[in-house]
């Protein structure tokens, strides 16, 4: 399994609306309100905030990974977002965070959603990565991205 | 559980009694020659119509024996000369035969070597080999009370080493008869650490003796292994290979993921880099690891010094911590803490033998790239590596020097890697430097050079096989420092950890208390230690040390 195959252009937004952590971080959760995948939204959506409640998500370089882990889901899910506009974060370098990665695990599936968020965070800190998802400007840009920049990696 | 069992024989105490039966026949031998000296002497001089003293009689036994003769008291008759003419030779043999004949024997090494062991022993382990690995495993064999016999069929070597006070039986490795005469079926198991050459003939002659013993024999290779492991050897461990995963796994770069050091039944003993979380500049109080993933920081590294956990012992971008915990809680940590520290530029690696090569490999299993520098062009077969002398500053800054976020140093030898540690630590204060090291005096210096850690194969291979064989009670964090598991001493038995003062009085700390069904992780000082339990400890070897003598063998 990749993330490029977990994540597709109906989970990307191209330029986020909110300008807040929480803002986006439901932003991103919205995506999968009508998913039949997800059995209890708002049950989501507490986890991933009580994730970030422990320690700030936001690892520096301009980039966070909002994530979560839950009985509530059928499967594994993932959702990207960028903004053009910083958004207050208290990343780790106190700098505004730019590009999101919002990662729902499931419950049983521990091993697997360890491996998956430390796949995202070695991939987003690749300078070239984070630049050529800056430039990019439109969902089937963004996915193409991710799949060029996996095409190295192994399956987890 | 009994892990750890007084030795049952000592060859030591064997030599130390046959010396004092050399030495009392001596004894005995001379009174006797006195006494009936001295009883002949008044019953000759009487026919002289003389009578002395038995004081007298004695003193005059005694100028003579000695050869002293002073003349004050002598016999007349042809008899009493006849007499005094014996007591001299009889003295004279005693000085010039009898006692120096004891002495060779008391100091003759090769007379001293023993052939073979008693049919009393049991337990024992029997060591082939004599090198590094096998001197700190009969160190550690020692420590934990486990006999060993070590066999050399060298009788000049043999002798050396029986002088030094090693347990020795001199005979050939490859004589299957060797095996019965050092008791192999009463044995705990058969440590192999020669050439791989010689352990294959050796495991053949032990399986013509005993089918079922342990075999555990190490190998530089995959082809070594497959014959080891089918002429009968039960384990075979590849040195360089384990050395080359346990470097990897301290490296810091990639995520700050724990990675797993071993499991002490449930209980998982972790280490995990901090470098780019949340954690760097807290103390372990404000870091809450305890309530946040439910892990206990059981110890510290910093900077290559290894402390036990306090409240205030202070994280710095340098530390690696050593967690403990169950799985669940090793995952949760990870889960929380995987996605920072990401370092990008890849690590270098210098050395591309065995060591090194098993070290890129496991690199590339974590997804983390690296560089390999390699001297002989030979040896380079893939564009991870760069040719070339790491001992040469321009080399190393063209490999990457200044963007890398570690350097694993694994050249053979122990001079060049002190060499290369303290030149990289120059060009790089805050890089992360691991080395090799063999022997201990040269870890203190690579420590010392300013190495994060350091592993050397003698105490790395001697750990495991020790592990093999007494099944899993060390687990060995880094260059002396180990978590151990024994059970509980009488002297602890029945005392709270408070009241133990276990941490004052050793410098060990306790990780666990485990039972047969249950294990108690990080308890609490009022928690009772009880009889029948077993204490998973942590210590570096100077704790160790003093926690044995302290308690287990007072215990």
């Amino acid at each position: 399994m990749k993330l490029s195959d977990l994540l597709n252009e109906s989970f990307i937004i191209p330029e986020l609306t909110s300008d807040s952590k929480e803002g986006v971080i439901n932003e991103l959760i919205d995506l999968f309100i009508d998913d039949p995948r997800v059995k209890d939204i708002e049950k989501v959506r507490q986890s991933v905030l009580e994730r970030e409640k422990i320690m700030s998500t936001g690892v520096g370089k301009g980039f966070a990974i909002p994530h979560g882990k839950t009985e509530l889901v059928t499967e594994i899910l993932c959702a990207f977002g960028k903004s053009s506009t910083p958004i207050e974060y208290q990343a780790l370098d106190a700098q505004p965070v730019y590009l999101i990665f919002l990662l729902i695990g499931k419950d049983n599936l521990v091993s697997l959603h360890i491996k998956l968020l430390s796949r995202i965070s070695r991939m987003m800190t690749k300078d070239t990565l984070r630049e050529k998802l800056v430039a990019a400007t439109t969902k089937a840009e963004i996915m193409h991205v991710f799949k060029e920049e996996e095409e190295t990696y192994f399956d987890l | 559980m009994k892990i750890f069992e007084r030795p049952t024989f000592s060859l030591g105490k064997r030599t130390s009694r046959r010396n004092a039966i050399l030495i009392s026949r001596l004894v005995i031998v001379l009174l006797l020659l006195l006494a009936g000296n001295s009883i002949l002497f008044r019953y000759l001089i009487n026919f002289e119509n003389k009578d002395y003293s038995w004081i007298t009689c004695l003193y005059w036994t005694v100028t003579n024996m000695s050869t002293l003769g002073l003349g004050d008291i002598t016999f007349e008759s042809d008899l009493g000369r006849l007499f005094n003419i014996f007591v001299t030779v009889s003295g004279l043999a005693f000085i010039l035969v009898l006692v120096p004949f004891t002495l060779v024997k008391l100091f003759q090494s090769t007379e001293r070597i023993h052939r073979e062991l008693p049919r009393t022993v049991k337990d024992h382990v029997i060591i082939t080999n004599f090198d590094h690995v096998s001197q700190t495993l009969i160190r550690k064999l020692k420590q934990f009370k486990v006999p060993y016999v070590l066999l050399i069929p060298d009788l000049k070597e043999a002798a050396e080493l029986t002088d030094k006070g090693f347990n020795i039986v001199s005979a050939d490795l490859d004589d299957r008869e060797t095996y019965k005469k050092v008791q192999i079926n009463q044995s705990a198991g058969v440590v192999l650490t020669g050439n791989h050459f010689v352990n294959t003939s050796v495991t053949y002659a032990i399986r013509q003796v005993s089918k079922e013993i342990p075999v555990v024999s190490t190998a530089d290779s995959d082809s070594a292994e497959e014959v080891l492991l089918s002429s009968g050897a039960t384990n075979v461990i590849k040195l360089g290979e384990m050395m080359g995963k346990s470097l990897a796994r301290r490296i810091t770069a990639g995520d700050a993921l724990a990675h797993d050091i071993e499991f002490f039944d449930n209980l998982k003993i972790a280490e995990a880099t901090v470098k780019g979380t949340p954690l760097v500049n807290k103390t372990l109080k404000e870091s809450q690891l305890r309530e946040l993933a439910g892990v206990s920081v059981v110890g510290i590294w910093n900077e290559g010094k290894f402390s036990l956990a306090k409240a205030d012992t202070k994280i710095s971008e340098r530390s690696v911590l050593v967690l403990a915990g169950s799985p669940e809680q090793i995952d949760m940590y990870n889960e929380i803490f995987c996605i920072y520290n990401v370092a990008n530029g890849p690590v270098l690696v210098i050395g591309g033998g065995k060591v090194g090569r098993a070290l890129g490999k496991t690199l590339e299993e974590r997804e983390i790239d690296y560089k390999l520098i390699e001297k002989d062009e030979r040896l380079a077969v893939s564009d991870k590596y760069i040719v070339g002398d790491a001992s040469d500053k321009e080399l190393l800054l063209r490999s990457g020097l200044m963007t890398s976020p570690a350097v694993a140093i694994t050249t053979e030898d122990d001079n060049m890697n002190i060499f290369l540690t303290t030149l990289i630590r120059k060009f790089r204060p805050d890089i992360q430097i691991i080395s090799r090291g063999k022997l201990d005096r040269t870890v203190e210096l690579l420590y010392r050079a300013g190495c994060d850690f350091v592993m050397s194969y003698a105490s790395m291979g001697a750990n495991s096989i020790f592990n093999l064989l007494k099944k899993g009670n060390i687990l060995m964090i880094a260059e002396g420092v180990d978590v151990f598991k024994v059970d509980v001493p009488g002297t602890l038995a029945g005392l709270t950890i408070r009241e133990s003062s276990v941490r004052e009085k050793s410098g060990c700390s306790i990780v666990a208390l485990a039972s047969e069904d249950s294990i108690k992780i990080n308890p609490n000082p009022s928690t009772l230690i009880e009889e029948g339990q077993s204490i998973i400890l942590i210590g570096n070897f100077d704790a160790e040390t003093k926690f044995f003598s302290e308690f287990m063998e007072k215990g």
